[in-house]
């Protein structure tokens, strides 16, 4: 299998970690991928979830810095590598696809250059051979006539295909690690079914390992082999995904789940979660999600709560749970 | 009472010109919304469901009268607003109808502070009201959206976009219009605060019996919402019909593609049918495919589907479909 | 929200701020206390360089430069107000209603505008004089004048952005009558790319200006002004180049000032858009 395994733990990445109140967009993150497997990381917009992207490879904004914790994968430690040993692991060991498609490809090149001159360059493959795989690479996300589709400038193509070429793109230069940040998210249901598909296929077929994050949970019920829901710059429960349906643990998943309209469910009034995400500049102490859960009490306001197994592969931080002493 | 009809199109369709080159001469003409008739009843809830570029949003802006259609008649409690020019769409008209817009950034006057902009309503409306009778009605309807009254004084940048969707509504509010035409007015908003936004709208309805035009491209959504459901395809109804005849019983095959391409919450005891994926994308609406516009991308398609043009007919009770080959009921 | 980051400091801004601010001050000087009566001559101190008598030297007829170039900024900033208010009016006006209306009155408003644009600025500027005849104020509405086809496309694309964003829609479906979309929600939201144009518009103002009075045809007698003592320098250049000095310095400090200042403005704002 060519999947590697990801590990990070304890990650806290800060802005402005000098100053007074520095802006805390990850804070004390655990997370795990075993080789070969996808992993959704779900959360509302702000909790830090293309940040967590950002740091495994390496890309997040200049005035971020990751203050504590290790990101291990295979067995480099990202955060350690200077940016020339980086980005020679960019491509290569991971590689990134974004929310936007329309702005990730170059306009005046055509799609055939772009996905051969990667490989040309991090693999030192030959023009004849890196077309070649450039074909291969296109008919496996899908596209009926990939010949035609290598001379097209990406202004021809739809946002449904460009979102393809750039699985085709970042599988290129056969990464360990694929990290796919809300690739469906500006696309219609029935593109991003589409769009959905062919992730899952070029998944399975190459056996790599992915990181699928996005806020909406219900697309990750047929794409992933396990979820983690983070909140407010770490995760708050963490389970396969069969076991996370069956059995949301944390309120803040079970508020999420409650609050997203179904075509299943009977129709009952939808229950929201009260209030917003914190301000990552002042964090609440002990749970952050205390201030909105129905159901804290007063450990919740002290400390901030410790991974709990409920169930099989199926952890969760909090306190109506109990604590398991290290 | 419920089913005084309150809204209603005939034939209404909207044509863009396409202009091109130098001169920008009109060489061809975006087909955006087609003979598309709907019915809207007092407090009743008509959800528009269509991929994006199916001409929801244009439907709305024609209707509530930002546009002036190409043909049809917009009837306003029999009224033909329609085939009224723009100078003639009166304040009487415009109290009647509000509309709440997709993205709250936009939405909101970025110079204008809070109180400024629930206020201009009533400046326009009724400017004989006193200050002191503005201010009354501004604290009340933030407080019918559940905001407090003393935010009036902040500018929009310093609101979440649930807050400031919030605010959108107090503006159409002020007006106390019958009709609210919500265009996409949820799709931004993450799940917990969309959750929030759906119960203000079903309270407001509750409480005032307002009728809604519910644009949204997420089937979930409208089902929570709606009484009545319209699935539009490339500017002309595809399928009407009441919500529950719609979400079980629904005979068209763009009906069937899109509600099998929604992504699912598991759940115990129901089975998902299975996807039927579409290929490709919409067609370009300024070239319509001939005979049925959905034919390109229809699995069931045959060759009558590529010369005749279905009609849109009725075959139930307040169901109404267009295609050559419905699906087994 | 929360990116609190600090601005960066803005060098334009405080240089061109500093250049015009100091300028103001001599002008506003100028009005309590010269060091010479501008235009009392003396013939026993003609052509003189600079000295502790007379910093900047003496012209022709002996009068003190200084003194001369202080009075001088009177005109230079009356000018360019006037200009830049005329050219701000109506460039606006024509600009915002073409952008907003479209259609027809788009079409024939900037056609018109084109016309207007295809003299050079300074050929617009000299047949609204021949028409008004030179002076002080017409020299100021030639100028204006000059500068609204320009200032007018600037309040074309600002007004054409902002017709289609949803809350003017938003005001359009409230029934809010047109002027008043186009005045109290658009011209605030274009008013900053409007001041930024005007600020460029001042530098150029003082620039044609001295170029119109340097050839006669600006400023008239008795009024001193930076172009015609620079144009009445030239001619005893051999006799006393120290005379040049005096306005040529005003001249590109004012000029350089105004256009710091618009380009630090545009920086700025575009700077704490990023951060909105
Ligand atoms: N350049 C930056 N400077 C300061 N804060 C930032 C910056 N970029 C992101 N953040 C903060 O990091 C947090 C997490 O952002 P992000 O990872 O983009 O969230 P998500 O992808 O889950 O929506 C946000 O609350 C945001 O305020
Ligand atoms: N002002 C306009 N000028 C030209 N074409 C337009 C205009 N507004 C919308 N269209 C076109 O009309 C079609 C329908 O668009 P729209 O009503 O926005 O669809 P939806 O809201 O369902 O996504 C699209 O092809 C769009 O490009
Ligand atoms: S008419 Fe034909 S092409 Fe159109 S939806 Fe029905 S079966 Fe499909
Ligand atoms: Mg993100
Ligand atoms: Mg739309």
């Amino acid at each position: 299998m060519k999947g590697k395994s990801l590990k990070i733990t304890d990650l806290a990445l800060w802005f402005n970690a000098d100053r007074p109140n520095p802006i805390k967009a990850i804070d004390g993150l655990n997370l795990e991928i075993p080789a070969g497997t996808t992993l959704a990381l779900v959360g509302e917009s702000g909790c830090g979830k293309t940040m967590t992207g950002l740091s495994i490879i390496g890309l997040t904004p200049a005035a971020g810095e990751v203050v504590r914790g290790s990101i291990t994968l295979g067995d480099h430690e990202v955060t350690a590598m200077s940016e020339r040993e980086l980005s020679k692991i960019r491509g290569t060991e991971v590689a990134m696809i974004f929310q936007e498609p329309m702005t990730s490809l170059n306009p005046l090149m055509t799609i055939g250059k772009q996905l051969t001159e990667a490989m040309e360059v991090q693999l030192g493959f030959s023009r004849s051979r890196a077309n070649d795989r450039a074909r291969d690479l296109l008919h496996l996300v899908g596209f009926a006539n990939p010949r035609q589709t290598l001379g097209d400038y990406p202004h021809r193509l739809s946002g449904g295909m460009r979102q393809r070429v750039m699985i085709a793109l970042a599988l290129a230069c056969e990464p360990s690690l694929l990290i796919a940040d809300e690739p469906t998210t500006a696309l219609d249901v029935t593109i991003q079914a589409q769009v959905l598909a062919v992730l899952r296929h070029a998944v399975t077929v190459t056996g790599i390992s992915m990181l699928l994050i996005t806020h909406d949970l219900a697309v990750v019920s047929n794409i992933a082999d396990r979820v983690a829901v983070m909140y407010s710059g770490s995760v708050v429960e963490n389970a396969t995904t069969t076991q996370l349906f069956a059995d949301p643990s944390h309120p803040y998943t079970r508020g999420l789940l409650a609050a997203i309209p179904t075509l299943d469910r009977e129709i009952v009034p939808l229950r929201s979660i009260p209030g917003g995400v914190p301000d990552p500049a002042h964090l609440p102490v002990g749970c952050r999600f205390a201030p909105r859960c129905s159901q804290a009490f007063e450990p919740c306001g002290v400390s901030f709560p410790r991974a709990t197994n409920v169930g099989t592969d199926h952890r969760v931080h909090c306190f109506l749970y109990p604590q398991e002493s290290k | 009472m419920s089913n005084q009809v309150l809204l209603e199109t005939r034939g209404l369709s909207m044509d863009f010109p396409v202009k091109k080159g130098l001169f920008q001469r009109t060489v061809g003409k975006v087909r955006a919304v087609q003979e598309v008739d709907l019915t809207l009843g007092r407090g009743q809830t008509l959800g528009i469901v269509g991929e994006s570029g199916s001409g929801k949003s244009t439907l709305a802006r024609t209707i509530i009268r930002l546009l002036t259609p190409t043909s049809g008649q917009i009837l306003l409690d029999g009224q033909d607003i329609g085939s009224l020019p723009p100078s003639r769409i009166d304040l009487s008209i415009r109290a009647r109808m509000q509309m709440v817009f997709q993205d709250p950034y936009s939405s909101l006057n970025p110079r204008q502070r809070i109180y400024k902009i629930l206020e201009e309503p009533l400046e326009v409306h009724q400017p004989f009201m006193n200050s002191g009778q503005r201010r009354t009605l501004v604290n009340e309807v933030l407080q019918t959206v559940g905001l407090d009254p003393d935010l009036g004084r902040r500018f929009p940048h310093q609101f979440s976009g649930g807050q400031r969707q919030r605010i959108a509504i107090a503006r159409a509010l002020t007006l106390n219009p019958d009709i609210l035409i919500a265009d996409e007015a949820v799709s931004s908003l993450d799940v917990s605060i969309q959750a929030q936004i759906l119960g203000l709208f079903e309270k407001l309805q509750a409480e005032r019996g307002l009728s809604y035009l519910f644009i949204s491209h997420d089937l979930s959504v409208v089902r929570h919402i709606s009484t009545q459901v319209l699935v539009m395809y490339l500017g002309r109804v595809m399928e009407t019909a009441p919500r529950d005849t719609l979400f079980t019983g629904y005979r068209h095959p763009y009906t069937q593609a899109l509600m099998s391409a929604v992504p699912r919450v598991p759940k115990e005891g129901v089975t998902v049918p299975p996807r039927i994926l579409l290929k490709d994308d919409l067609p370009d609406p300024a070239n319509p495919p001939e005979g049925c516009v959905f034919h390109t991308r229809c699995v069931y398609a045959q060759e009558l589907c590529r010369k005749v043009r279905p009609k849109v007919t009725e075959i139930g009770p307040g169901h109404k479909i267009a295609c050559h080959f419905p699906l087994e009921g | 929200m929360n990116t609190s980051l600090t601005p960066r400091l803005n060098l334009n801004l405080v240089l061109g701020f500093s250049l015009v601010g100091f300028l103001a001050l001599l002008t506003l000087v100028s009005f309590v206390y010269l060091p010479y009566d501008v235009n009392e001559m003396n013939a026993a101190a003609r052509y003189q360089g600079p000295s502790a008598g007379h910093w900047l030297g003496t012209d022709n007829f002996g009068r003190d430069i200084l003194s001369r170039v202080m009075h001088g900024g009177r005109t230079a900033f009356l000018v360019g107000t006037l200009a830049v208010s005329i050219g701000l009016f109506f460039g606006t006006l024509v600009g915002g209603t073409a952008g907003y209306l479209g259609g027809w009155v788009d079409e024939l408003f900037m056609r018109l505008m084109d016309g207007l644009l295809a003299f050079p600025g300074l050929i617009t500027a000299l047949i609204v004089i021949a028409l008004v005849g030179p002076g002080t104020f017409n020299t100021a509405i030639a100028i204006g004048i000059m500068s609204v086809p320009a200032i007018s496309r600037i309040a074309r694309s600002g007004f054409l952005q902002y017709k289609t964003i949803d809350f003017v829609q938003a005001a359009r479906t409230i029934g809010v009558p047109t002027w008043q979309i186009m005045f109290r929600h658009i011209l605030p939201n274009v008013a900053s790319s409007l001041v930024i144009a005007g600020s460029l518009t001042f530098g150029g103002a003082i620039l044609t200006e001295a170029s119109l009075s340097y050839l006669g045809l600006g400023v008239q007698l008795p009024d001193p002004s930076w172009g015609r003592m620079l144009r009445e320098a030239q001619g005893y250049f051999t006799r006393n180049p120290w005379a040049t000095l005096g306005p040529g310095i005003a001249i590109t400090l004012m000029v350089l000032g105004f256009y710091l200042l618009g380009n630090g403005t545009r920086d700025a704002l575009q700077q704490k858009e990023s951060h909105l």
